[in-house]
């Protein structure tokens, strides 16, 4: 089979369309636009609920929140004036870049062994690695393990434990399956080792599963705020959305009658919390989306 | 290739090396000056402070004691129970031990904590001396062999028992020349006016803020005494009568059609917007709120507290909402891992003494507060906080806002609540005789713990559904019996006769 | 590749060297991180207590398990937990898929980026935020209700007060949330395919629908397929927190599932074994799901997971 690959574009421009393609066309752009719209809203809603004066949030939690109002930084004062929300930025970051780097590389050497069905115990380890799905220990072992690890308070506590998410080498091997076998097959004829093979040849073919691996542990571990829990008594250590979780709590209510005379400022605060620790992430995306059509350009120059 | 080979063995070595290397790194901690001691609690602290050394409460606390003191924070939950499971106790564990399944005696005899009898009588003069002074509370913090288990938190005062009851809109009952409604019957009527007047959902309230109305019918949605004996409230006739009146109201459309699904942020709403005109819930975070929110979108809105209602006019109402003096959820505890019992002692003792006192609920003297004829004010470092949360603004230096062990001040209270419309209600929501009606903090041994959770939960989530049931009108009031029969042969009566047995060992302590 | 069975072992260990050197740290990882805590299933047939440890605590046979089972409420916390998994999946499961290509067939670049970001931003709003979106839409003067009493002509009540609406709720509110996250492997299965392949199609004289048919899902038939088998492996784990900001006593008939019934029992007492023994459990039956949906494929399909 031939590997060429070339834009998916020019195999669409090539004929006219027929009126059920019309049709159908209208109706995509239309739905989709409407599905747009409805799948912004949250968004929306989230970033004009936290210029929203607070009192208004509080009267209006029944309605449809359209535009902010009587609009008001205020929320974003009290959420960039905590002394811990940059200290957790520089956490995350680092937790997110070096953990990611952990989860790819070794997603993708296991995704690779668990393609091979030539391989020695590749049985044996498909099963018992897919056994972990379902049965764990649970809480109590595991941080009894991390702390006879010495990695309590350690970054690496929040990387180590969870290195591959056996769900994701699973997509990664299904990515490798996809390749043709006179692919690899030729690859070893000509000498290759496996190192050669994987790296060099199989690597690149995939981008496009990479990526979107690369997109899931990436904010996997923005949004992960349990194990830091746990682990990271140390407040300087605490990931972002530790630091932000401990300003909801406190903005929200306290214990029973304890709860606040006045929340001046409570409500906008929580959308303004995730404004700022969600925003970054986002922009991610449209980073990672340009691979899924480049993916394939690399692939075409393999013909 | 050369080059993705160097990539692939800096992954593998970063992986090893960060294994091995952290390995060391985690043994670091705790070098320097050694604390004297550790003191774990679930409370959080300021997140203003990054170090709570610098947080003035904690920091005065060290100063007046003289024993520097390393706190954690956020022990609650999976974290408390990692805590007990990793063996490392702290010196000092503030937690709620009262609830611990089988009780405080349990984790005595697990060796979790210690058996305080002898260190209160010994190291801890002010807390003695008080308890000598309050033989009811002395009697509610031990267990039920006479053995003492924490240093408590202790509501110094019966106003600060009371906290929840109905409100209704004052601007409105005069606007339509009503009279604040007392009994049922006038409650009705109001609503009836209301809703004639175009408000949407009368009465709006959760179903755990229901309290004002089942109260009417002398009864409670759970144990409650009676004349020494005790009562499931769900199963007596009094629910039952509740529920019909409810389940009318429900009908008419005078009790929220949306009761069901309202939580305490829409019920807020509905209050502050107008679209509700009577509820019930909390002083602060319902009446506070509102209030302030209301007050925004109309400058008429007043919220005020109405008396628990009665079924005739002119009796004194029998329920209501009251908490004990003693409250077990914030108990420190000292562990058997602590090696100086004595300097732990003294300095939970601290807080019941004097100086202790002023400290846990006015904070420093002539900083966050000023002694004004006797009385401690506090200054403008707490109440001109920058977005006007005194709440918030007090947690910074005074910690009996939340549960502490300490005794709390009314006076902290009194000036915690900022309208005057809380504090009347408070006043007002107290005349009930429910002090007589609260079950004690009767302690279980194991064997009961595990009968009661055995039931427990069946019991609670059958009641909740079918009263929302009868409410609705989903269920009707002939199948009433067939509901009493089911709660019966879940086994309630096996659980009302534990607590019978564990509340007679009480009186006998 | 079968002609490697009839080498000795030590002749394959050594001819595919690289690929079990670059397994070593895959499977020090299982064994560390999986294999190691989860002898803490132990504790499922003990009366465990956290100061006692795992190995000090005392047996207590199958009598978490019985006790479960027992439970007045054991059928329901079943019925719930798969029905509402099962719609989940039934929904929820081709929903993506089929967003997806309708992306494939957008020509417009613009547009297409610009409604697939948007698309996957709900999945960055937390449940809280979202669930209390839903609960204020679909009050009875909301927004969603109002819609629906307009166009369907249901009763103007509380939606989420009625039993009957839980499971199109809670099933409609994950697609709203995760449909274009999801969509994400698929948009990238689909760029792995072979141009060539629509070429041919073409010349054929295949439209949009056979191309759809003949050449995009075969494309990512295998994604499919395999996602499909993970998930039925799933079919008991239905999370507690969502149900738990959802669900009200006036709907426990249809939403109270296995882990609200635990999260409920958990507030009042830690009990860690019965815990455990639910989860157990849920292993087993999801083991046996899995189990199934694999056989199944490899019988029609050529798709496995082992």
């Amino acid at each position: 089979m031939n590997t060429v690959i070339k834009k998916q574009h020019a195999a669409h421009g090539l004929r006219r369309e027929g009126a059920g393609e019309r049709v159908f066309n209208c109706f995509n752009y239309l739905f989709l636009t409407l599905l747009g719209v409805i799948l912004l809203y949250p968004l929306y809603y989230v970033i004009a609920a936290s210029f929203t004066d607070t009192n208004y949030l509080i009267s209006s939690a029944d309605k449809m929140l359209l535009y902010p109002h009587n609009a008001t930084v205020e929320a974003y004062k009290v959420v960039l004036k905590y002394p811990l929300i940059w200290n957790g930025y520089k956490n995350t970051i680092f937790i997110a870049a070096v953990g990611v780097l952990v989860n790819m590389a070794m997603t993708i050497m296991g995704g690779y062994y668990i393609s091979r069905k030539d391989l020695l115990f590749r049985n044996f380890i498909v099963k018992a690695v897919l056994l972990t799905m379902f049965f764990s220990g649970g809480l109590i072992p595991n941080y009894l393990l991390v702390k006879s690890l010495g990695l309590l308070n350690s970054p690496f506590a929040l990387i180590l434990p969870g290195a591959i998410s056996t769900y994701n080498m699973i997509i990664m091997r299904s990515a490798f399956d996809a390749i043709p076998s006179e692919l690899t097959d030729a690859v070893e004829i000509d000498g290759g080792n496996d190192v050669v093979l994987l790296w060099n040849i199989l690597v690149p073919i995939t981008i496009p599963t990479i990526m979107v691996l690369v997109l899931y542990y990436l904010v996997g571990h923005w949004n992960s705020w349990f194990p830091a829990m746990i682990y990271m008594s140390d407040k300087e250590r605490w990931p972002l959305q530790l630091v932000l979780r401990k300003i909801l709590i406190e903005t929200s209510e306290l214990s029973g009658e304890a709860g606040s005379d006045v929340q001046s400022i409570g409500e906008a605060v929580k959308y303004a919390v995730i404004v700022v620790s969600t925003i970054p992430v986002l922009a991610v995306y449209p980073l990672i989306q340009k691979h899924f059509v480049k993916g394939a350009m690399i692939g075409s120059l393999k013909g | 290739m050369n080059q993705r080979l160097t990539q692939i063995i800096l992954l593998l070595t970063t992986i090893i090396f960060g294994l091995s290397f952290f390995t060391g790194c985690g043994k670091k901690t705790g070098t320097g000056s050694e604390p004297e001691l550790t003191w774990a609690t679930w409370t959080t602290n300021h997140s203003d402070y990054l170090d709570y050394n610098e947080q003035p409460f904690f920091k005065e606390l060290q100063k007046q004691t003289g024993v520097k003191i390393k706190f954690k924070f956020d022990v609650i939950g999976e974290a408390f129970n990692l805590l007990i499971a990793s063996g490392d106790l702290p010196d000092i564990i503030q937690y709620n031990w009262y609830s611990r399944p089988g009780g405080p005696e349990k984790q005595i005899n697990d060796g979790i904590i210690i058996d305080l009898t002898d260190a209160i009588n010994k190291w801890a003069p002010n807390l003695r001396a008080y308890l000598d002074k309050h033989p009811d509370i002395d009697r509610d913090i031990k267990t039920d062999s006479g053995k003492y288990y924490c240093f408590p938190f202790i509501r110094g005062d019966e106003y600060l028992t009371v906290f929840e009851g109905p409100m209704v809109r004052k601007d409105l009952l005069d606007k339509y020349r009503l009279e604040i409604p007392e009994t049922i019957a006038e409650w009705e009527n109001v609503l009836k006016v209301f809703k004639e007047n175009g408000i949407k959902s009368p009465l709006s309230l959760t179903t755990e803020f229901s309290r004002g109305f089942y109260s009417a019918y002398n009864v409670t949605e759970d144990y409650y005494l009676d004349n020494g004996k005790i009562k499931f409230g769900p199963i007596e006739n009094g629910w039952k009568e509740f529920l019909q009146l409810f389940n009318k109201w429900y009908k008419e459309g005078l009790l929220d059609s949306d009761y069901g699904t309202v939580d305490k942020a829409i019920l807020n709403s509905k209050i502050s917007s107008g679209n509700a005109a009577a509820a019930g819930g909390l002083a602060g975070s319902t009446m506070g709120v509102c209030i302030t929110a209301g007050k925004e979108l109309n400058e008429k809105f007043e919220l005020i507290g109405a008396k628990y209602p009665v079924l005739n006019k002119g009796d004194y109402p029998e329920f209501g909402q009251k908490d004990l003096l003693y409250n077990p959820n914030s108990g420190a505890a000292i562990t058997s891992q602590c090696k100086n019992i004595e300097l732990a002692a003294k300095v939970l003792d601290f807080a019941y003494g004097a100086e202790g006192h002023m400290l846990y609920n006015f904070g420093i003297a002539g900083e966050s507060y000023e002694m004004i004829d006797g009385y401690p004010k506090y200054t403008d470092v707490i109440t001109n906080y920058e977005n006007g949360d005194i709440t918030a603004s007090l947690k910074r230096y005074v910690v009996s806002v939340d549960h502490a062990p300490c005794i709390q001040d009314v006076r902290m209270y009194e000036q915690r609540l900022i309208y005057a419309e809380q504090k009347e209600a408070i006043r007002v929501w107290s005349q009930t005789n429910m002090a007589k009606h609260v079950l004690p903090h009767i302690t279980y041994t194991p064997e009961e713990t595990e009968i009661i959770n055995e039931v427990d939960e069946n019991i609670k989530t059958y009641v909740s559904e079918n009263t929302m049931k009868f409410i609705l009108g989903l269920k009707s009031f002939d199948e009433w019996n067939s509901y009493v029969e089911t709660i019966r042969s879940l086994g309630i009566d096996k659980i009302i006769a534990i607590k019978e047995t564990a509340l007679e060992r009480y009186n006998n302590r | 590749m079968e002609k490697t069975n009839s080498y000795s072992v030590k002749y394959r260990l050594k001819k595919n060297k690289w690929a079990y050197i670059m397994l070593i740290p895959v499977v020090l990882y299982y064994f560390i991180f999986h294999y190691i805590p989860m002898f803490g299933i132990v504790i499922a047939f003990k009366d465990y207590t956290p100061f006692k440890g795992i190995i000090g605590s005392e047996w207590a046979g199958l009598k978490h398990f019985i006790s479960f089972f027992n439970n007045m409420y054991f059928w329901r916390l079943i019925r719930n937990t798969v029905l509402i998994s099962f719609y989940d999946l039934l929904f929820n499961f081709p929903a993506p898929v089929i967003l997806a290509l309708l992306f494939n067939e957008v020509r417009n670049r613009h547009f297409k980026r610009t409604v697939q970001t948007i698309s996957y931003f709900p999945h960055f709003i937390s449940l809280v935020v979202m669930c209390g979106m839903i609960r204020s839409f679909t009050l009875s003067e909301g927004i969603i209700t109002n819609f629906l009493v307009s166009i369907a002509g249901i009763e103007r009540e509380s939606l989420l007060q009625n039993a009957k609406y839980f499971r199109a709720i809670y099933v409609l509110s994950s697609t709203w949330k995760e449909v274009g996250w999801n969509s994400i492997i698929y948009m990238a299965a689909l760029s792995g395919i072979n141009t060539e392949l629509y070429e041919s199609c073409e010349i054929d004289g295949g439209g949009k629908w056979r191309k759809a048919w003949h050449v995009t899902l075969p494309g990512i038939r295998n994604t499919i397929i395999l996602l499909f088998i993970l998930r039925t492996g799933a079919l008991l784990s239905v999370g507690s927190e969502k149900i738990i900001l959802l669900y009200n006593s006036s709907t426990y008939e249809t939403a109270d599932v296995i882990s609200s019934f635990l999260y409920r029992k958990g507030l009042q007492e830690q009990n860690w074994s019965y815990g455990a023994t639910v989860g157990l459990f849920n292993a087993l039956i999801n083991l046996i799901f899995i189990v199934l949906a694999n056989t199944t494929s490899r019988k029609f399909s050529e798709t496995s997971l082992w």
